[in-house]
């Protein structure tokens, strides 16, 4: 073990000296696993039977990680998977940092608050409205490093399986998802006429709308139509094609008459819940760049492997995180919109005794309201030590040879 | 409950209140002369299962239609229970559940409900409107493959997704079949057990004569343990009779035939599942094989492909090695064979 570890494992114990994690709901039923600051490999396939086996592991070990399963087993503590038998998973949605765009330019800060925003979004408007769990059936944890998880609990959903679950990532973010259908093209007989061989009927085929009182996909795609259709009847035309790349590849022409048309039949579509008035060309026009730039940005965001994979290891709720020294949280949804991961999953165990510590590179962060900027060599407290040594921005010491333990 | 709606789902806990057929004991069902009709038609139903997975709706305008009909039904629970083949039940069920199915299709909302009552779906069904509870739908549906039912695809509000009543129908019966399954063999007494044994044997004799025109033994060197755990996962499946899904039938079909095995061996494998047809199995395979147009047959789908189709599984050490991004790959390394390209 070298100083590093030595001193975040020092920090760490004062930590859960204080704290015992809370018991996961049916926790005799879990398997844990943990990481450690002086081994390097995983130690899997623990059972704790009572909160205070819990407690004294963590106190004596001091793990730097600390796991339990999302699934339920008869025997939580047997070796293989298959004596462990599988009785049931909580249904879990993570979201990450990884996946964000551009994330290799934002602070660490930065892609908390964006990953957080996310995190609402897909509670609100997939998990609390459409799938219609309870709100206290869900938790929210802050993992206390690079993203946010939400569980669920509840009996309906733990015997779900993985191609279930993957269906229900499927349904968050538009995979598979039939724009024809939330816009289906009706025949109606337009014109009849006689021929040599009888009458004859011309059909034309009109787009529908989703209706107001939608839910679901029918629902998100009914406002993204309405934005689309605000956009197209009021934007300049160089903002909205640059909006809507399926117009920006049009003709300026083309997207001109559109605005011209639609402004002039909006009313009507919007009210009867069909595109009838205007021409067939326009009519798919609106409905290609629904399917190619509205429905996209409608779709939530979640780390798939992660909540198809029903035999998973997840961080546990009050411990620590090896690789920031913040907690991972338990929060609910009303905690969860001014929830600041650096005011408040800082622990408070964390004391502001100065810590003298060199950096790797200049780092900028804020901490507990405390703004460092930092470089070399320096004294910072304990608490901004442990976040940065966790983070590898920064060493114990003065940057000379480790001397290793008394 | 009137006989009618009884006879039609028998299947129903209430059905044993009525006083006709509460009064029945199941001696008499077996051995009485004036059960002749109701023994027939229960062993109908199963030899109808076994031999087409269907059972034929017979007429249920009179009364002693419908008492036959419905005491026909634990009679022919009886039979299957002794015969205690794991094909034949899956089979079976699978037939009773479909025959309900057909009702079903027929019925106004509030007798539909009765019956999605008694599989403990969670169900409403509110002017005319079907829906299920998100989860039993994903339990029942995931079974069945397709765009169309795919969840994404459907109007999901406050947990629950609103459905077409052909499609809530096909749902209950599998929820059906699930059920009908689960409750098979019953614990029958030895004494009902002999009463009955010229119909298990006939039963018996079927199914045997069935099986072993399927059963032509596999003569080249396939081991086992040379299979990738993804493939040895789905042919386990398709030899106990479970149902694969699309994916995993293309993904068995082609890596059997392309380590080298024939359309004809492969159908043998196939013989177990419980909504075996023999005719339409051998054209899909034919087709996957290539056999069907005298062309090279389909590859294999890689690991890719694999996990995205959600039938990868158990992965083992071998699979997590870099190069190892096919299942034929792993089975090359297993096997000791070389590249046949």
């Amino acid at each position: 073990m070298d100083r590093n570890s030595r001193f975040l494992l020092k920090s760490f114990r004062k930590y859960y000296l204080a704290n015992a994690p809370p018991m996961p709901p049916r926790y005799g039923r879990r398997e844990f696993g943990f990481m450690f600051f002086d081994r390097d490999y995983v130690q899997r396939h623990m059972g704790f039977q009572t909160p205070a086996d819990l407690r004294r592991f963590m106190v004596g070990q001091v793990p730097s990680h600390s796991y339990y399963s999302t699934a339920y087993y008869r025997r939580p503590g047997a070796p293989t998977m298959d004596e462990k038998e599988w009785m049931g998973a909580d249904l879990i949605f993570d979201l990450d940092a990884d996946h964000l765009e551009g994330a290799d330019e934002m602070t660490y800060a930065g892609m908390l608050e964006e990953v957080k925003k996310e995190m609402i979004r897909l509670i609100d408007t997939f998990l609390l409205d459409d799938l219609g769990f309870p709100e206290e059936g869900i938790q929210i944890v802050f993992s206390g490093g690079r993203g946010y998880h939400a569980h669920v609990s509840l009996q309906s959903v733990l015997g779900l399986g993985a191609q279930e679950r993957r269906e229900i990532v499927d349904y968050v973010t538009s995979t598979g998802l039939d724009v024809d259908r939330l816009f289906p093209a009706v025949g109606t007989a337009n014109k009849v006429s006689d021929t040599s061989d009888g009458r004859r009927a011309s059909v034309r085929f009109n787009r529908e709308i989703p209706p107001k009182n939608s839910e679901g996909w029918k629902k998100r795609a009914r406002e993204g139509f309405e934005v689309l259709v605000e956009d197209v009847c009021t934007l300049p035309p160089q903002e909205l094609r640059s909006k809507y790349p399926t117009l920006g590849k049009k003709n300026a022409s083309t997207v001109a008459n559109l605005s011209n048309d639609l402004r002039k039949h909006r009313k009507f579509i919007m009210e009867n819940d069909r595109m009838n008035p205007m021409d067939t060309f326009r009519q798919e026009l609106l409905v290609e760049t629904m399917k190619e730039d509205v429905v996209p940005r409608l779709a939530g965001e979640v780390d798939e492997p992660v909540t198809a994979d029903i035999k998973r290891l997840i961080r546990l709720p009050g411990s620590v995180h090896g690789r920031t020294g913040l907690r991972v949280v338990p929060l609910t949804r009303a905690e969860l919109t001014g929830f600041d991961p650096f005011l408040m999953a800082v622990p408070e165990e964390y004391s502001d005794e100065p810590v003298q510590i060199t950096m790797r590179r200049p780092y900028e962060v804020t901490l507990k309201g405390e703004r460092f900027k930092l470089n070399g060599t320096v004294e910072v407290p304990e608490y901004a030590a442990v976040f940065l040594v966790g983070r590898r921005e920064a060493e114990i010491g003065d940057g000379s040879p480790d001397p290793g333990p008394f | 409950m009137d006989l009618l709606f009884a006879a039609r789902y028998p299947f129903v806990d209430s059905v044993s209140e009525i006083p006709e057929i509460s009064s029945v004991s199941a001696e008499d069902v077996v051995s009485s002369p004036y059960m002749e009709d109701v023994r027939r038609r229960g062993l109908s139903r199963v030899m109808e299962a076994l031999e087409s997975a269907e059972i034929g709706t017979p007429s249920l305008l009179g009364k002693s239609d419908r008492f036959t009909e419905i005491m026909s039904y634990p009679y022919a629970r009886i039979l299957v229970s002794c015969v205690n083949d794991r094909y034949l039940t899956k089979r079976y069920a699978l037939a009773e559940a479909s025959r309900a199915a057909d009702y079903l299709e027929e019925e106004d909302p509030k007798r539909i409900d009765a019956i999605a009552r008694t599989v403990g779906a969670k169900t409403q069904i509110v002017d005319g409107e079907f829906k299920m509870h998100f989860a039993d739908y994903l339990r029942l549906a995931s079974r069945i493959k397709g765009s169309e039912w795919k969840l994404v695809n459907h109007d999901v509000g406050k947990g629950f997704v609103t459905l077409p009543k052909g499609k809530f129908v096909r749902l209950l019966q599998n929820a059906l079949q699930d059920r009908i399954e689960s409750e098979l063999p019953l614990d029958v007494p030895n004494a009902i057990a002999n009463a009955v044994r010229g119909d298990v044997d006939a039963i018996s004799y079927i199914l045997a004569d069935r099986k072993s025109r399927f059963a032509t033994e596999f003569t080249g060197d396939l081991n086992p343990d040379h299979l990738p755990p993804c493939i040895r996962a789905l042919l386990g499946g398709a030899q106990s009779g479970t149902n694969l899904p699309h994916a995993g039938r293309f993904a068995l079909v082609s890596f059997l035939n392309n380590i080298g095995m024939g359309s004809e061996q492969i159908l043998t494998l196939f013989s177990q599942s419980p909504d075996f047809d023999e005719s339409k199995s051998i054209y899909q395979i034919k087709h996957i094989t290539g056999e069907l147009y005298g062309r090279e047959g389909y590859t294999a789908p890689e690991c890719k492909t694999m996990k995205t189709n959600g039938i990868c599984v158990n992965e083992d050490d071998l699979c997590a090695r870099e190069k190892v991004n096919h299942p034929l790959i792993y089975y090359r390394i297993k096997s000791g064979t070389g590249r046949r390209d």
